[in-house]
Order: structure tokens, then sequence, then C-alpha cells
């Protein structure tokens, strides 16, 4: 009975892994070869709405200027534009840095938060509370918008239907190690092919919380951000996609990012995501599937995002069990399988993009140089599928015990001095 | 010893697909971060603006003659600097026009290189032009075409049958007459037909438009004619707003949009498929869609002192005596019936 359990085991892995190898397919080829739709970017308007523009903080004293000195230069009319930076609980010169801007910009109205809880969904519902903009574009700290940015978002949220806009993400420290240009493979393949296929086939692209926009009334409606999930984000997705609203993708909204440079901040990023994605699954799964407002397509697309974490622990004791058959000498039985097994899961989970779909991303962008380094992500999958699996398992015991999680902050690699 | 060996060749084999990857590490080729242009900002005008800042340099106020000089733009090229010209019928111009005044050309010219004039630009019939930019008016005669941008400081008038290329931008007003192609229009407003364009008006059959491409349809919401709505109207299929219809909101369709003669929209309108406005519609907002935007006659689009888009994504046609105040943007073709 026991055999036949792990043999079972080991057939809904493969199963699994086909289905999300069957999903990645088809939107590599619809990039590729499909129907791509436009995004509203392109609208030139002069009645642009009123936006705040919202940046979470928290000991952000290398990164801080450098958003501001953006943010200040975009070609946003000023009496339309308010930025709040939210000093969340900093320990470093953040909090001075940030009042010297205010007293030089009037648009500059930072939120300082020295007392209650710590964290992004916290920090926003209080930003939120004091936001006038009807338009919430939010941007994490380390991130640099062009001057030109701000115009794109506010014309995407004319159509009416969107709730919330999300741009592309473009690591600006690819050069500096393995790790860093292993990321910048991922998110060409996860936003050139991945969104934007998502967007084409009237799915659910996601709204990611940085490089991202949302509409405030309804947010506010709807309860803002639930300060026990870590991924604000993809809870404000299905939070929207299940009360009728869309999330739109704007792949040509692009703005750069800092990727972490060492392993262990990927890592506790990777576990963090993990751990908020999962708690997100727990508390929407049947919300998604019940709601009126969503299309067939849609909630089957919706499931496979809301699992799409749960892959690595399900992959991890895929591994295990395997190594059990192999000791029990069962192994020949699945031999045949065990190999389809790992082709498709490497081809799926070698990283959160798989590797077709950095491969067309970095074709569509035109930098085919760096697919040299496609077979290295074979580190990011291992890496990837651990962490993960410990963030689930977290996000598991945070349901059972009804335990408080902490928000774990990605630690910043920029130079104070370097020139942006 | 077999063994040792396979064990060898395994080892091998298992790190071949890592070399290229080993050498990117080592001498980078690709590694620097994918472009942004930080100062990148949205304006349709961009390329005339562009192409003056680059050219503007060459001009001076006592030029009595021409003069054929070197230019050091982003290729070597020589550049043709010159009082008020006109170019003969038939003649081939391979350099760079830089006109202290007025250009006047006549029929089946040909500008194998881009234009700036500081007055205005008058092209005769049947020219070919690489690119041009006129601080005064620009006139393109009947049949020229611009092979990749045209930018017109005052007004343009555009002649029946024109191809604008990428497109014409416009500090004024543009007129332009049946049977134009464009991809691009930037003017304030732009407005359909002109004086020579004829008289006789096309008919069209709405029913016939919006089912074009498809052989039924199915599903259609109605808005009873002479309805007022005052809010946001999503639809989930194809939507017809009869007659004389004033929607106080944003319309978004999932399916074909059909927009009724005497409607008026105080909002943006949206659909997942084609739109089509039909005669005398007042549309307040943008229009965008991810087919065809069908804009019959006299249907105006925005409103004199704000800037308005007409995006479709397959195509734009427009109708006679249409008015669009702002900016209008295709990917497939953009035609004035």
């Amino acid at each position: 009975m026991g055999l036949l359990i792990l043999k079972a085991y080991l057939l809904f892995v493969m199963f699994v892994m086909l289905l999300y190898t069957l999903r990645h397919f088809l939107f590599t080829l619809n990039r590729a070869f499909g129907e791509q739709r436009i995004s509203c970017h392109d609208i030139v308007d002069s009645d642009l709405p009123a936006i705040s523009v919202l940046i979470p903080m928290h000991n952000e004293e290398r990164t801080v200027a450098h958003i501001l000195n953006r943010l200040i230069s975009v070609d946003y009319p000023l009496d339309r534009i308010e930025i709040i930076p939210i000093n969340d609980h900093s320990a470093d010169k953040t909090g001075e840095v940030l009042d010297h801007y205010a007293a030089k910009y009037p648009q500059i109205k930072p939120l300082h938060r020295s007392s209650g809880e710590r964290g992004k969904p916290v920090g926003l519902n209080d930003a939120l509370s004091i936001a006038q903009g009807e338009i919430i574009i939010i941007f994490d700290a380390d991130y640099l918008p062009p001057r030109g940015i701000l115009r794109d978002m506010a014309v995407c949220f004319k159509d009416p239907e969107v709730g919330a806009l999300m741009g592309r993400v473009i690591p600006d420290n690819s050069f500096k190690n393995l790790l860093t240009r292993l990321l910048d493979l991922e998110r060409s393949g996860g936003y050139q092919v991945d969104q934007q296929a998502r967007f084409n086939l009237k799915l659910i692209p996601q709204y990611g919380g940085t490089v991202a926009g949302f509409r405030k009334q309804p947010v506010m409606a709807l309860g803002g951000f639930n300060p026990t999930i870590l991924a604000e984000d993809t809870e404000l997705t299905f939070k929207l996609f299940i009360n009728g609203w869309k999330v739109a993708y704007a792949n040509r909204i692009e703005c750069y990012e800092e990727a972490p440079e060492r392993w262990d901040v990927r890592a506790r990023q990777i576990r963090r995501w993990a751990r908020g994605h999962t708690q997100v699954m727990f508390r929407y799964l049947f919300p998604l599937v019940q709601s009126p407002h969503l299309s067939f397509t849609e909630k089957i697309d919706g499931l496979f995002l809301l699992f799409v974490y749960t892959t690595s622990p399900v992959l991890l004791l895929g591994i295990c069990d395997s190594f059990v058959l192999f000791f029990l000498g069962e192994m020949q039985i699945l031999a045949s399988a065990l190999v389809f097994l790992f082709l498709t899961s490497l081809n799926t989970f070698g990283n959160f993009a798989p590797f077709y779909q950095v491969g067309i991303a970095s074709v569509i962008d035109g930098a085919t140089n760096r697919l040299r380094l496609l077979p290295f992500l074979l580190f990011n999958f291992f890496i990837n599928m651990w962490y993960v699996s410990f963030g689930f398992a977290e996000a598991v015991i945070d349901l059972i015990t009804r335990r408080k999680s902490v928000w774990d902050k990605t630690e910043r690699f920029r130079s104070t001095g370097r020139d942006i | 010893m077999l063994v040792l060996a396979a064990g060898v060749l395994w080892v091998i084999l298992l790190l071949i697909p890592f070399l290229p990857g080993i050498l990117e590490l080592r001498r980078p080729r690709d590694a620097a971060p994918l472009f942004i242009d930080m100062e990148y900002t949205k304006d349709p005008g961009y390329f005339g603006k562009s192409f003056r800042g680059v050219i503007k340099k060459y001009l001076r106020s006592d030029l009595l003659h021409p003069e054929l000089m070197s230019s050091a733009l982003s290729r070597k090229e020589k550049i043709l600097v010159s009082p008020s010209r006109t170019v003969p019928a038939g003649r081939n111009v391979n350099h760079i026009l830089c006109i202290a005044g007025d250009l006047i050309s006549e029929e089946k010219a040909y500008f194998r290189k881009e234009i700036y004039a500081t007055g205005h630009a008058v092209l005769g019939p049947e020219n070919v032009v690489q690119a041009l930019a006129a601080d005064g008016t620009v006139t393109l005669g009947m049949h020229t075409s611009v092979l990749r941008w045209a930018d017109a400081g005052q007004a343009a008038d555009i002649r029946a049958g024109c191809n604008l290329g990428v497109g014409l931008s416009c500090g004024g007003e543009i007129r332009i007459a049946r049977g134009c192609s464009f991809q691009r229009l930037y003017g304030f407003p732009i407005v359909t037909g002109s004086a020579d364009s004829g008289s006789e008006r096309e008919h069209y059959d709405l029913d016939s438009i919006a089912t074009e491409r498809r052989n039924s349809v199915q599903d259609v919401s109605v808005v009873p004619g002479g309805t007022k709505i005052e809010k946001d109207l999503i639809v989930k299929n194809n939507l017809r707003i009869a007659k004389n219809c004033i929607i106080a909101g944003n319309i978004k369709t999932y399916r074909g949009l059909v927009i009724e003669e005497g409607v008026t929209v105080k909002g943006n309108i949206f659909s997942e498929d084609d739109i089509t406005i039909g005669e005398h519609a007042v549309i307040d907002g943008n229009v965008f869609c991810q087919g065809r935007v069908i804009i019959r006659g006299d249907a105006q689009i925005g409103q004199s002192g704000k800037l308005k888009s007409v995006i479709g994504k397959s195509s734009v046609i427009l109708g006679r005596n249409v008015r669009v105040y702002g900016y209008i943007l295709t990917e497939g073709s953009g035609i004035v019936r």
C-alpha cells in the first residue's frame, strides 16, 4: 500500500509539472507568434488624474536620494502630484534625508512612522489614509523611475475597468555577479513573456507592488492591505479580480530596480514571497472559484497562479519520493516516467521563468548573448525550490498557529555616492 | 580503467553546457542592463523637434546663396544650406536640405534626405520626401509620399492620396484629404476632408461595418435611442448605443461597440474589438480599441483646448469632416475615406 502511495505521488508530481509546463509553453508561443494586445500607455491626454506616489522605506539611506531625485524631475504636472515616502521605523539617516528634500520640494510629504507595527502593508495603509490622489503609484525605494513614467502609468487608468496596473522591472545591477545576471534573465522571462502573455490572453496579469499603481477608491473600499499578509501585491491582485476589477500590464512602462547581489539575501526574499503568496492562496482560493466576475479561463489561470509556490514543496517531496523508490528497488517500474519528471521539472521550474520563456524574452529584447548563461539557472532552481519550500512551510504554520508574520526587508547594495 | 574513463567523459559532458556561460562570465559580452531611456517623455512631435535640434546649427542669417557643406550628424552627410528655394519638377535631391525661408517644389520631385525649412514648405503633387520639418505651414500635393515623418510648426494641409509614412505632427490644425494614409497624426485639431477632396458623400451601413469581421453578431446589448446614462458602462459582449443617447461616463466593451448618429459620450471609450462611431457623434474623451476604429463623417473626438487620443490597434478609418483634437495612432493602417 505504501509503495503504491509513493508511486501514485510521483505520478501526481509529474502531472502537476506537466500542467505548468503546458501553461508556460502556451505563454511562450503566444508571445512569440500570437496576437499582442496593446497597452493604454500610448494614450496622450491633457486631463491627467491627481496621483500620489508612495515609496515604502525602511533604512533606505543608500537609495532614498536616488529615487527622490528621479521623482522630482518627472514630467507630471506639479499641481497633480504628491510624493509620500513612508519612513517605516528607519534607524539610519533615511528620515533626515527625507526632511531635507521635503523642505526643498513641497510635493514631497514624508510620512514618518516610528510607532505601531512595521511592514509594507501597514505603511501603505497609513499612507493611503492621507494620500490625496485618486491614483496611487508605488515604487520600492531602490527603483529609478524614468522621467515620463508617471504620465504613462496614469493614462492607463482611463480604462474604467482597470483597477491596478503593473509595469516592467529591469535590474540595473545585472553586471555585478552571477546571481544578478541570473535574476536579470529571470525578470526578462517573467515580464517580457509571462506577464505580457497573461495580458494578451486576458488571464491574470499580476500586480507586483512596485512600478505599479491602483485606484485608491476601490482599494480603500475593499479594506486596504491586510497587515498579516506578506505578499500585499498578490493579495491586491486577487482582491481586485475577485471584485470585478482588472489588472493591466504595460510592458513598455519600464523601471530599473536593484536585484539582490548575495545568495543569502535572495534566499530570504524568495522565502518571504513564498510565505506571503501561500498566505494569499489559503485566503483567496474559494473566493476566486466562487467569484461571479471572473471568466472560466481567468479562474483556471488564477488557480495556477495561487498554487505556483506550492509546486516547489511538491517537487521536493517528489525528489525525496524517487530516492525512496530507488532504494526500495522500484525505480525500474518508473524509470522512463522519472526521466520525464526531471525533464518537465527542469523545463518548468528551473527558475521562476522557464528557460524557453527566458530565451524568447531575450530574443525580443535583442540581448541574446546572455543566453549563454541559461544552464546556470539550474542553481537558481535548487535555491528557489529549497527556500520556497521553507516559505510554504512557514505559511502553513502561520495558518495553523495563527501567529503573526514579520516583514523581512530586502537588503540594499547600492553605494550612496553613486551617480544616478 | 574503463569506469574511470567513462566517469571522466560523463563529467566533461556534464560541463559542456556550462562552458559558454563560463566564457560569458569571464569575458562578458552582454552584462549591461537592458536599456531604458531615463529622460524619455511622450511627445508625438518628437521626430521634428529632435531633427530641428540637430540641424539648426547649420543655418546662418546672412545666407545669400546655397552652400553645400559636410555635416557631422550620426553619419557623415552632405547638407545644402540655402535661402528660400524652389525645386523644379522631377528633380532628385540627394542631400539634406536646410532652408532659411520657404521651400517650394513642383511635381514629382524626389527628396532622398531630410528637409528643414524655417518658413513654409509647399510640395507639389507626387513628390517623395524622406522626412520634412517646417516651422511654418506644410502643404503636401496630391499623392505625395512621406517615407518617414513630417512635422509642421503652424498648420498642415495634406491633399488627397498622400502617404504620411510613420506620421505627421503639427503645432496647429491638420487638414487631411481623402485617400491619405498614416500611422500617427498629431494636431490641434485634425480635420478630414479638404477643398479638393470632392463633394460626394460616402454612405456607410452601420450594421455591415459592425459585422464585417464576424458572420453574425449575437449577444448585442442595446442602449435605446435618446437614453441618458450617468455612470460607466462595462459590457461583456457587443454594445450598440442608439441615436442621440447621452452617456455621462466611460464605456468599455469586451466585443464590438457601435455608437450611432448623434450620440454624446462625456467620458472615454474602450473596446477589446472594433469601435464604430456614427455621424455627428461627439466623444469628449479618448477612443481606444484592440481592433479597428471607424469614425464616420462629422463626428468629433475631444474638444478645443484639450488633448485626447484615438488609438486603434488594427486600423483607424476616418470619414469626411471628422474632427479629432489631439492624437491618432494605429499599429496597422490609418486611412481617410
